[in-house]
Protein backbone atom coordinates (compact mmCIF):
# COMPACT_ATOMS: atom_id res chain seq x y z
CA UNK A 1 0.00 0.00 0.00
CA UNK A 2 1.04 3.80 -0.66
CA UNK A 3 0.01 6.12 2.20
CA UNK A 4 -0.35 9.88 1.44
CA UNK A 5 1.04 12.45 3.40
CA UNK A 6 -0.78 15.18 5.82
CA UNK A 7 -0.35 17.96 2.97
CA UNK A 8 -1.76 15.72 0.73
CA UNK A 9 -4.64 14.48 2.83
CA UNK A 10 -5.52 17.86 3.55
CA UNK A 11 -5.94 18.86 0.37
CA UNK A 12 -7.68 15.60 -0.61
CA UNK A 13 -10.31 16.02 2.31
CA UNK A 14 -11.15 19.40 1.28
CA UNK A 15 -11.73 17.93 -2.59
CA UNK A 16 -14.23 15.19 -1.74
CA UNK A 17 -15.87 17.26 1.07
CA UNK A 18 -16.76 20.06 -1.52
CA UNK A 19 -17.61 17.89 -4.23
CA UNK A 20 -19.78 15.82 -1.81
CA UNK A 21 -21.88 18.67 -0.53
CA UNK A 22 -21.73 20.26 -4.05
CA UNK A 23 -23.13 16.86 -5.66
CA UNK A 24 -26.08 16.73 -2.89
CA UNK A 25 -26.92 20.64 -3.12
CA UNK A 26 -26.43 21.84 -6.60
CA UNK A 27 -26.73 20.26 -9.93
CA UNK A 28 -23.74 19.50 -12.59
CA UNK A 29 -21.00 21.39 -10.48
CA UNK A 30 -17.65 20.40 -11.72
CA UNK A 31 -15.04 19.77 -8.54
CA UNK A 32 -10.97 19.76 -10.35
CA UNK A 33 -7.73 19.97 -8.30
CA UNK A 34 -5.95 21.46 -10.92
CA UNK A 35 -5.79 25.21 -13.21
CA UNK A 36 -4.77 23.02 -16.13
CA UNK A 37 -8.08 20.35 -15.58
CA UNK A 38 -10.37 23.71 -15.31
CA UNK A 39 -9.08 25.15 -18.46
CA UNK A 40 -9.16 22.25 -20.25
CA UNK A 41 -12.39 22.23 -23.31
CA UNK A 42 -14.51 19.20 -21.72
CA UNK A 43 -14.71 20.59 -18.68
CA UNK A 44 -17.94 21.97 -18.35
CA UNK A 45 -18.81 24.87 -16.74
CA UNK A 46 -19.14 25.69 -13.79
CA UNK A 47 -15.97 24.36 -12.24
CA UNK A 48 -14.56 24.94 -8.57
CA UNK A 49 -10.62 24.15 -8.75
CA UNK A 50 -9.19 23.54 -5.20
CA UNK A 51 -5.70 23.37 -4.53
CA UNK A 52 -3.01 23.60 -1.49
CA UNK A 53 -1.12 26.79 -2.22
CA UNK A 54 1.27 26.72 0.74
CA UNK A 55 2.44 25.39 3.94
CA UNK A 56 3.57 27.47 6.64
CA UNK A 57 4.85 25.81 10.09
CA UNK A 58 6.19 26.69 13.14
CA UNK A 59 7.57 24.68 16.63
CA UNK A 60 4.53 23.75 18.34
CA UNK A 61 6.16 24.89 21.62
CA UNK A 62 10.25 25.77 22.80
CA UNK A 63 11.87 22.22 22.10
CA UNK A 64 9.06 20.48 20.58
CA UNK A 65 10.00 18.31 17.62
CA UNK A 66 5.97 18.72 16.63
CA UNK A 67 5.36 21.23 14.09
CA UNK A 68 2.26 23.31 14.29
CA UNK A 69 1.32 23.66 10.17
CA UNK A 70 -1.11 25.84 8.30
CA UNK A 71 -2.15 24.96 5.20
CA UNK A 72 -3.16 27.85 2.42
CA UNK A 73 -5.78 26.14 0.71
CA UNK A 74 -7.31 28.03 -2.57
CA UNK A 75 -10.64 27.74 -4.02
CA UNK A 76 -10.99 28.96 -7.65
CA UNK A 77 -14.43 29.20 -8.76
CA UNK A 78 -15.83 29.78 -12.81
CA UNK A 79 -18.60 30.97 -12.68
CA UNK A 80 -21.41 30.99 -15.76
CA UNK A 81 -22.89 34.18 -14.58
CA UNK A 82 -22.05 37.04 -11.91
CA UNK A 83 -24.98 35.80 -9.29
CA UNK A 84 -24.00 31.96 -9.51
CA UNK A 85 -20.76 33.14 -8.79
CA UNK A 86 -21.93 35.17 -5.10
CA UNK A 87 -24.23 32.30 -4.37
CA UNK A 88 -21.43 29.66 -5.06
CA UNK A 89 -18.73 31.69 -2.84
CA UNK A 90 -21.26 32.16 -0.16
CA UNK A 91 -22.10 28.08 -0.35
CA UNK A 92 -18.69 27.01 0.00
CA UNK A 93 -17.60 29.31 2.61
CA UNK A 94 -20.52 28.36 4.84
CA UNK A 95 -19.21 24.55 4.49
CA UNK A 96 -16.01 25.78 5.23
CA UNK A 97 -16.65 27.71 8.66
CA UNK A 98 -17.33 24.60 10.13
CA UNK A 99 -14.03 22.34 9.13
CA UNK A 100 -14.80 18.80 7.34
CA UNK A 101 -13.27 15.32 8.17
CA UNK A 102 -9.49 14.74 7.48
CA UNK A 103 -9.45 11.20 5.56
CA UNK A 104 -5.66 9.54 5.17
CA UNK A 105 -5.76 8.23 1.85
CA UNK A 106 -3.74 5.37 0.68
CA UNK A 107 -3.96 3.11 -2.70
CA UNK A 108 -2.61 -0.23 -3.66
CA UNK A 109 0.19 -0.53 -4.94
CA UNK A 110 0.56 0.01 -8.61
CA UNK A 111 -3.48 0.63 -8.39
CA UNK A 112 -3.49 5.04 -8.08
CA UNK A 113 -6.80 5.30 -9.64
CA UNK A 114 -8.79 3.88 -6.60
CA UNK A 115 -8.57 5.45 -3.53
CA UNK A 116 -9.08 4.11 0.35
CA UNK A 117 -9.98 7.12 3.02
CA UNK A 118 -9.68 6.30 6.58
CA UNK A 119 -11.37 9.22 8.78
CA UNK A 120 -8.28 10.59 11.35
CA UNK A 121 -9.61 14.10 12.87
CA UNK A 122 -11.15 17.12 11.63
CA UNK A 123 -9.43 20.24 9.30
CA UNK A 124 -10.69 23.74 10.52
CA UNK A 125 -10.19 27.05 9.16
CA UNK A 126 -7.86 29.26 11.26
CA UNK A 127 -8.37 32.20 8.70
CA UNK A 128 -10.34 33.66 6.15
CA UNK A 129 -7.39 35.26 3.92
CA UNK A 130 -9.47 36.57 0.41
CA UNK A 131 -12.76 36.32 -0.85
CA UNK A 132 -12.65 38.17 -3.71
CA UNK A 133 -14.21 38.21 -7.23
CA UNK A 134 -11.55 38.38 -9.92
CA UNK A 135 -12.00 40.73 -12.81
CA UNK A 136 -9.79 40.42 -16.04
CA UNK A 137 -12.15 43.01 -17.74
CA UNK A 138 -14.13 42.88 -20.63
CA UNK A 139 -13.70 40.46 -24.22
CA UNK A 140 -11.89 37.95 -22.36
CA UNK A 141 -11.97 33.70 -22.38
CA UNK A 142 -15.81 32.39 -20.63
CA UNK A 143 -14.00 30.93 -17.82
CA UNK A 144 -12.30 34.09 -16.88
CA UNK A 145 -15.80 36.17 -17.38
CA UNK A 146 -17.14 35.34 -13.26
CA UNK A 147 -14.53 34.24 -11.34
CA UNK A 148 -14.26 34.51 -7.58
CA UNK A 149 -11.14 33.02 -5.32
CA UNK A 150 -11.23 32.34 -1.58
CA UNK A 151 -8.36 31.20 0.11
CA UNK A 152 -8.38 30.42 3.79
CA UNK A 153 -5.54 28.84 6.13
CA UNK A 154 -6.27 25.69 7.86
CA UNK A 155 -4.79 23.14 10.48
CA UNK A 156 -5.29 19.35 11.13
CA UNK A 157 -5.93 18.17 14.04
CA UNK A 158 -6.25 14.51 15.33
CA UNK A 159 -8.60 12.46 16.81
CA UNK B 1 -1.73 65.16 65.90
CA UNK B 2 -0.87 63.15 63.67
CA UNK B 3 2.24 62.73 60.92
CA UNK B 4 1.15 62.49 57.12
CA UNK B 5 3.55 61.26 55.21
CA UNK B 6 3.09 61.02 51.50
CA UNK B 7 5.11 58.84 49.18
CA UNK B 8 5.54 58.94 45.22
CA UNK B 9 5.84 55.48 43.76
CA UNK B 10 6.40 54.27 40.36
CA UNK B 11 7.44 57.04 37.90
CA UNK B 12 6.31 60.66 37.30
CA UNK B 13 3.73 61.67 34.61
CA UNK B 14 6.46 62.93 32.70
CA UNK B 15 8.98 59.60 32.70
CA UNK B 16 5.53 57.73 31.81
CA UNK B 17 5.07 59.66 28.77
CA UNK B 18 8.51 59.51 27.81
CA UNK B 19 8.48 56.10 28.27
CA UNK B 20 5.09 55.22 26.12
CA UNK B 21 7.07 57.42 23.44
CA UNK B 22 9.98 55.26 23.42
CA UNK B 23 7.92 52.17 22.78
CA UNK B 24 5.86 53.72 20.21
CA UNK B 25 9.08 54.57 18.35
CA UNK B 26 10.47 50.90 19.00
CA UNK B 27 7.40 49.54 18.01
CA UNK B 28 7.24 52.36 14.38
CA UNK B 29 10.58 50.38 13.99
CA UNK B 30 9.45 46.82 14.25
CA UNK B 31 6.65 47.70 11.84
CA UNK B 32 9.16 48.93 9.19
CA UNK B 33 11.21 46.11 9.75
CA UNK B 34 8.81 43.87 9.26
CA UNK B 35 7.64 46.20 6.13
CA UNK B 36 10.79 45.03 4.78
CA UNK B 37 10.67 41.58 5.58
CA UNK B 38 7.41 40.88 3.58
CA UNK B 39 8.08 42.73 0.63
CA UNK B 40 11.58 40.57 0.29
CA UNK B 41 8.94 37.53 1.17
CA UNK B 42 6.98 38.36 -1.69
CA UNK B 43 9.60 39.87 -3.88
CA UNK B 44 11.24 35.94 -3.38
CA UNK B 45 7.48 34.16 -4.03
CA UNK B 46 7.88 36.00 -7.44
CA UNK B 47 11.36 34.85 -8.11
CA UNK B 48 10.28 31.49 -6.87
CA UNK B 49 7.51 30.85 -9.57
CA UNK B 50 9.91 32.31 -12.55
CA UNK B 51 9.87 28.52 -14.86
CA UNK B 52 12.31 30.31 -17.72
CA UNK B 53 14.80 32.23 -18.53
CA UNK B 54 14.46 35.65 -20.05
CA UNK B 55 12.68 37.41 -16.99
CA UNK B 56 12.54 41.11 -17.33
CA UNK B 57 12.41 41.42 -13.00
CA UNK B 58 9.76 44.59 -13.64
CA UNK B 59 7.44 42.32 -11.21
CA UNK B 60 9.63 41.97 -8.36
CA UNK B 61 11.07 46.13 -8.62
CA UNK B 62 7.44 46.91 -8.31
CA UNK B 63 7.16 45.30 -5.14
CA UNK B 64 7.72 47.65 -2.70
CA UNK B 65 6.79 48.37 0.51
CA UNK B 66 4.94 52.18 1.94
CA UNK B 67 4.48 53.39 5.22
CA UNK B 68 2.04 56.31 6.11
CA UNK B 69 1.65 57.82 9.56
CA UNK B 70 -1.83 58.61 10.37
CA UNK B 71 -3.42 61.44 11.77
CA UNK B 72 -4.08 60.43 15.37
CA UNK B 73 -0.31 58.84 15.33
CA UNK B 74 -1.38 55.65 13.76
CA UNK B 75 0.90 54.66 11.36
CA UNK B 76 -0.19 52.08 8.10
CA UNK B 77 2.19 50.03 6.32
CA UNK B 78 1.15 48.57 2.45
CA UNK B 79 3.28 46.23 0.20
CA UNK B 80 2.65 47.04 -3.50
CA UNK B 81 1.23 50.20 -5.11
CA UNK B 82 -1.63 49.04 -7.72
CA UNK B 83 -1.15 52.28 -9.97
CA UNK B 84 2.88 51.27 -10.03
CA UNK B 85 2.44 47.48 -10.59
CA UNK B 86 -0.15 48.39 -13.40
CA UNK B 87 2.26 50.91 -15.06
CA UNK B 88 5.42 48.61 -14.43
CA UNK B 89 3.95 45.20 -14.81
CA UNK B 90 0.74 45.06 -16.03
CA UNK B 91 0.54 41.67 -15.77
CA UNK B 92 0.98 41.00 -11.90
CA UNK B 93 -2.93 40.18 -11.84
CA UNK B 94 -2.66 37.64 -14.18
CA UNK B 95 0.66 36.53 -12.78
CA UNK B 96 -1.11 36.33 -9.04
CA UNK B 97 -4.66 34.43 -9.92
CA UNK B 98 -3.82 32.44 -13.26
CA UNK B 99 -6.21 32.55 -16.59
CA UNK B 100 -5.86 32.88 -19.76
CA UNK B 101 -4.23 36.01 -21.08
CA UNK B 102 -5.57 38.33 -23.43
CA UNK B 103 -3.88 36.86 -26.49
CA UNK B 104 -4.86 33.58 -25.76
CA UNK B 105 -8.30 34.37 -25.37
CA UNK B 106 -8.64 35.83 -28.63
CA UNK B 107 -7.09 32.79 -30.38
CA UNK B 108 -4.20 35.24 -31.78
CA UNK B 109 -0.46 34.71 -31.54
CA UNK B 110 3.00 37.14 -30.56
CA UNK B 111 6.32 37.04 -31.41
CA UNK B 112 8.18 35.39 -27.76
CA UNK B 113 11.86 35.68 -26.90
CA UNK B 114 13.34 31.94 -26.38
CA UNK B 115 16.78 32.75 -24.31
CA UNK B 116 18.84 30.32 -23.70
CA UNK B 117 19.35 29.17 -19.79
CA UNK B 118 23.13 30.19 -20.01
CA UNK B 119 22.69 33.86 -18.31
CA UNK B 120 22.94 36.57 -20.71
CA UNK B 121 22.83 34.06 -23.35
CA UNK B 122 21.40 35.33 -27.11
CA UNK B 123 18.07 33.91 -28.01
CA UNK B 124 18.57 30.42 -29.31
CA UNK B 125 16.20 29.00 -31.90
CA UNK B 126 16.59 25.55 -30.82
CA UNK B 127 15.11 26.79 -27.50
CA UNK B 128 11.83 27.91 -29.02
CA UNK B 129 9.00 26.14 -26.89
CA UNK B 130 10.97 24.71 -24.20
CA UNK B 131 9.07 24.70 -21.09
CA UNK B 132 6.16 26.66 -22.64
CA UNK B 133 3.06 24.74 -21.43
CA UNK B 134 0.41 24.25 -24.06
CA UNK B 135 2.24 27.17 -26.72
CA UNK B 136 2.14 26.28 -30.04
CA UNK B 137 5.35 27.70 -31.94
CA UNK B 138 5.66 28.15 -35.28
CA UNK B 139 8.71 28.19 -37.03
CA UNK B 140 8.26 31.72 -38.57
CA UNK B 141 11.31 33.95 -37.82
CA UNK B 142 11.02 37.29 -36.60
CA UNK B 143 13.78 39.67 -36.10
CA UNK B 144 13.23 43.16 -34.61
CA UNK B 145 16.31 45.54 -34.68
CA UNK B 146 18.05 42.18 -34.86
CA UNK B 147 16.36 40.46 -32.06
CA UNK B 148 15.62 37.06 -32.12
CA UNK B 149 12.18 35.80 -31.50
CA UNK B 150 9.46 33.33 -32.73
CA UNK B 151 5.85 33.69 -33.08
CA UNK B 152 3.92 31.28 -30.34
CA UNK B 153 -0.09 31.29 -30.10
CA UNK B 154 -0.44 30.17 -26.27
CA UNK B 155 -3.35 28.21 -25.88
CA UNK B 156 -2.49 27.20 -22.13
CA UNK B 157 -3.46 29.83 -19.01
CA UNK B 158 -0.73 30.95 -16.87
CA UNK B 159 -0.92 29.02 -13.68
CA UNK B 160 -1.99 30.97 -10.56
CA UNK B 161 1.35 31.75 -8.98
CA UNK B 162 -0.44 32.95 -6.00
CA UNK B 163 2.33 35.49 -4.72
CA UNK B 164 -0.02 38.02 -2.69
CA UNK B 165 -1.42 34.62 -0.74
CA UNK B 166 1.85 32.58 -0.53
CA UNK B 167 2.67 36.02 1.23
CA UNK B 168 0.20 36.97 3.23
CA UNK B 169 0.02 33.01 4.56
CA UNK B 170 3.85 33.86 5.77
CA UNK B 171 3.00 37.01 7.77
CA UNK B 172 0.44 35.92 9.46
CA UNK B 173 3.00 33.14 10.95
CA UNK B 174 5.07 35.74 11.53
CA UNK B 175 2.29 37.54 13.12
CA UNK B 176 1.42 34.45 15.81
CA UNK B 177 4.71 34.24 16.72
CA UNK B 178 6.11 37.69 17.13
CA UNK B 179 3.97 40.31 16.78
CA UNK B 180 0.10 38.76 17.88
CA UNK B 181 -0.68 41.25 20.67
CA UNK B 182 0.34 45.09 19.96
CA UNK B 183 -0.11 44.68 16.19
CA UNK B 184 -3.77 43.99 15.94
CA UNK B 185 -4.34 46.58 18.63
CA UNK B 186 -2.48 49.32 17.45
CA UNK B 187 -1.74 49.36 14.14
CA UNK B 188 -2.83 48.12 10.55
CA UNK B 189 -1.22 46.16 7.74
CA UNK B 190 -2.00 45.94 4.57
CA UNK B 191 -0.98 43.69 1.35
Amino acid sequence: MSYFRVSRNVELSLLYYIETSLNADWTGITVVKTFKKAYHKDTALPIVCIRLSDTSAVRQEVGSDTLDSRYLLILDIFSTSDGQRLDLADYIKDKLKNGWIHYDHSHASGDNTTLTRIANGRDMVTEFTSDTKIEFGENVDERDQYRHTISVRARHTNS
Amino acid sequence: MFTLQVKRYGMLPEQLAQKVEMQFISVKDGLQVLAIQVRDTMRQNVINSIIRDGSTGNLVRAIEYYIEDNVGGGRTVGIGSIPELNYMAPYWYLVNYGGLSSIAARGESLYGYFGTMIAHGRPNASMRGVNVSGAKIATEKFTPMGQGGYRMTPTAPIAPKNYIEKTSNWLMGVIRIHYNGWLHRTKSFSI
